[in-house]
């Protein structure tokens, strides 16, 4: 199903966590809403799911294929919501935690015991937890918990998944299987999915399209490949990736990307261009004029690829990449002084008006 | 002392009267406190509002006070020159010296004991379950019943212990508006005492005996509650006031 928000806006007091946002959402695609604490994100979850409410007199609506579910009660949504903490209920067993969906509904529309019985174990095996049906939630393990979530909020047969920080309280081993997990299960049952995450890493691993937030706005919406390369502020840029701040174009010698955005709030930093710690060189002092020079600081070596820090004059810090080749071909050592060359630079400027 | 003049001291009708009117107010005393304590743990529990911290020190006053201040309280409320005398004697209600004084002075004093227990515990299980219960398209009471109560059943049951072992054991509120009226207003404290103090030893101590029993068997549903917890069947209740 696919989903419209416009105009949404939620103030608590004189905070405003939501600023009159407008977004789609496809029919089929999982869709991640990016950003750092505070940005809104879990807030426009909420809002979707009916656990919230936006401003009345601000007049946003929600619709769902179409039609405003605004005023609808939460439980008549029909959205499956997975909690941060999974909010599974620990006095039920795993069985009894995935059918409560099912068990609830009125007479007339509530499946027979032993059609409910089918429909929980064909989810649990599903979630890769047949085995585990009678346990209680405490004797499960963080990412099994997430499964059971997951399986009960899809018991009630959703029109679309929410997900709230769905990996945020795991360990990093576990997240990374149960984050390729969600999209191969996002692939089978091509429901209309949003999760929330503040890890650039996973909204861009598993989504087809990532939302980036900010202050209870949308900076920018695309392909995870399309806002990585073509960010569209500072803060997109900043927010998806480390990043090199160079002061003056004159540092650069390199071909300078001055891209428009849309307002001047999004330029923080006047005058200042980006580069990613890939997109720059390191060259011993004598064979450059260009970039700026630095002393080197700390070395991280381990891994594919080598991560330097240099030190510049003036107390900035400067990140560069490279390969293990180039790193013993330098003969990086800490304290050697090295300029830092940016093959490409991307600035900001505030569009005309 | 031999075990006849014990059981006729039990089964005498003031002792049987001061008995039935004691678990009567233990039963009000319950069910009352229950639904209030229940109630008021919901609302401070899980949301914000004016006046929330007067509820939470009215809840604590009868820890507060001394419950014979409390007793004296209700006769200054409803008592013959009390504000309200006039107007119950006119109508011809009666509540110092009759069973609806009792009643009142016992759910009185007993009134923290569940809500006290409840609050802090609702408070950390937090409302996340039941928004989960909502989502999944549970109306409010079917939450209520599947979701809510299951998770505070055991703090609830400790919580109602403790005020039913108050409620049969209070003296001091409930021997201020009694009148201590033999076979109508006296409950089993009240009529250990009036047995004691007119030198009925035997009588006084067969009738303490079965309070005593009462003890006993709160202490034990007390025990079995917390070996319950700590085997991890049920949540942790709170620490008890008493």
């Amino acid at each position: 199903m696919s989903i419209r928000l416009t105009g949404i806006t939620r103030s608590f007091g004189s905070f405003k966590a939501l600023d009159a946002v407008n977004l789609t959402v496809e029919e089929g695609e999982l869709l991640a809403l990016l950003g750092p604490s505070g940005s809104g994100k879990t807030t426009l979850l909420r809002i979707i799911a009916g656990l919230d409410a936006c401003d009345p007199d601000r007049g946003g609506t929600i619709e769902v294929n179409g039609q405003d579910v605004s005023a609808m009660r939460v439980g008549e949504r029909k959205v499956g919501f997975v909690f941060q903490h999974y909010a599974l209920f620990r006095h039920m067993s795993v069985f009894e935690n995935v059918a409560f969906g099912l068990r609830v509904l009125p007479r007339k529309d509530r499946p027979p015991r032993n059609e409910i019985a089918r429909r929980v174990r064909e989810l649990l095996r599903l979630v890769q937890l047949d085995k585990l049906e009678q346990h209680r939630p405490d004797q499960l393990s963080g990412g099994q918990r997430q499964r059971v979530a997951l399986a009960r909020a899809l018991a009630i047969q959703p029109r679309v998944l929410l997900l709230d920080e769905p990996f945020g309280a795991l360990d990093a081993r576990i997240r990374q299987e149960l984050r390729r997990w969600l999209r191969r299960l996002h692939d089978e049952l091509h429901m209309t999915s949003i999760f929330v995450t503040h890890d650039q890493e996973e909204a861009l691993e598993v989504a087809d399209r990532v939302v980036i937030m900010n202050e209870g706005r949308i900076e920018q919406v695309g392909a995870p490949a399309d806002v990585y390369h073509h960010p569209a502020t500072p803060f997109v840029y900043t927010f998806l990736g480390d990043v090199n701040l160079f002061h003056e174009r004159s540092e650069a010698g390199a071909a300078l990307v001055a891209l428009p955005t849309p307002d001047s709030r999004s330029t923080p930093y006047p005058g200042a261009a980006f580069a990613r710690p890939h997109q720059v060189d390191l060259l011993p002092p004598d064979q450059t004029d260009l970039g700026v020079e630095g002393i080197v600081r700390r070395i991280h070596a381990a891994g594919p690829m080598v991560k330097v820090h240099l030190m510049t004059a003036d107390g900035g810090d400067v990140l560069a990449v490279l390969t293990q080749e180039r790193f013993a071909q330098l003969g990086v050592a800490p304290g050697m002084r090295l300029r830092a060359v940016p093959r490409e630079l991307r600035a900001f400027t505030a569009a005309a008006g | 002392m031999g075990l006849a003049t014990c059981l006729r001291a039990i089964t005498e009708p003031a002792a049987l009267a001061a008995i039935r009117l004691t678990l009567l107010t233990a039963g009000v005393a319950l069910l009352a406190n229950g639904l209030f304590g229940l109630a008021a743990a919901w609302a401070i529990a899980r949301f914000e509002f004016r006046g929330k911290s007067l509820l939470l020190s009215l809840i604590d006053l009868p820890f507060a006070v001394s419950p014979v201040i409390s007793g004296l309280v209700f006769i200054l409320l409803f008592g013959l020159h009390g504000w309200l005398g006039q107007w119950l004697a006119a109508h011809e209600i009666r509540i110092i010296f009759a069973v609806p004084g009792i009643l009142l002075a016992t759910v009185f004093v007993t009134f923290p004991f569940v809500a006290r227990e409840l609050i802090p515990l609702m408070q950390e299980q937090g409302s996340e379950q039941e928004q989960a219960a909502l989502v999944l398209g549970a109306g409010p009471w079917q939450t209520f019943w599947r979701v809510t109560l299951p998770n505070i059943k055991w703090g609830l049951l400790y919580g109602l212990i403790l005020c039913n072992a108050r409620a049969m054991g209070e003296f001091g509120a409930v021997s201020v508006v009694s009148g201590h009226i033999r076979g109508r207003t006296n409950t089993l404290p009240l009529h250990v005492e009036v047995l004691y103090n007119e030198y009925n030893f035997a009588a006084a101590f067969s009738v303490a005996s079965l309070l005593i029993l009462l003890a006993l068997v709160t202490l034990v549903l007390k025990t079995a509650l917390e070996w319950k917890v700590a085997r991890g069947i049920a949540p942790r209740p709170r620490g008890g006031h008493s």
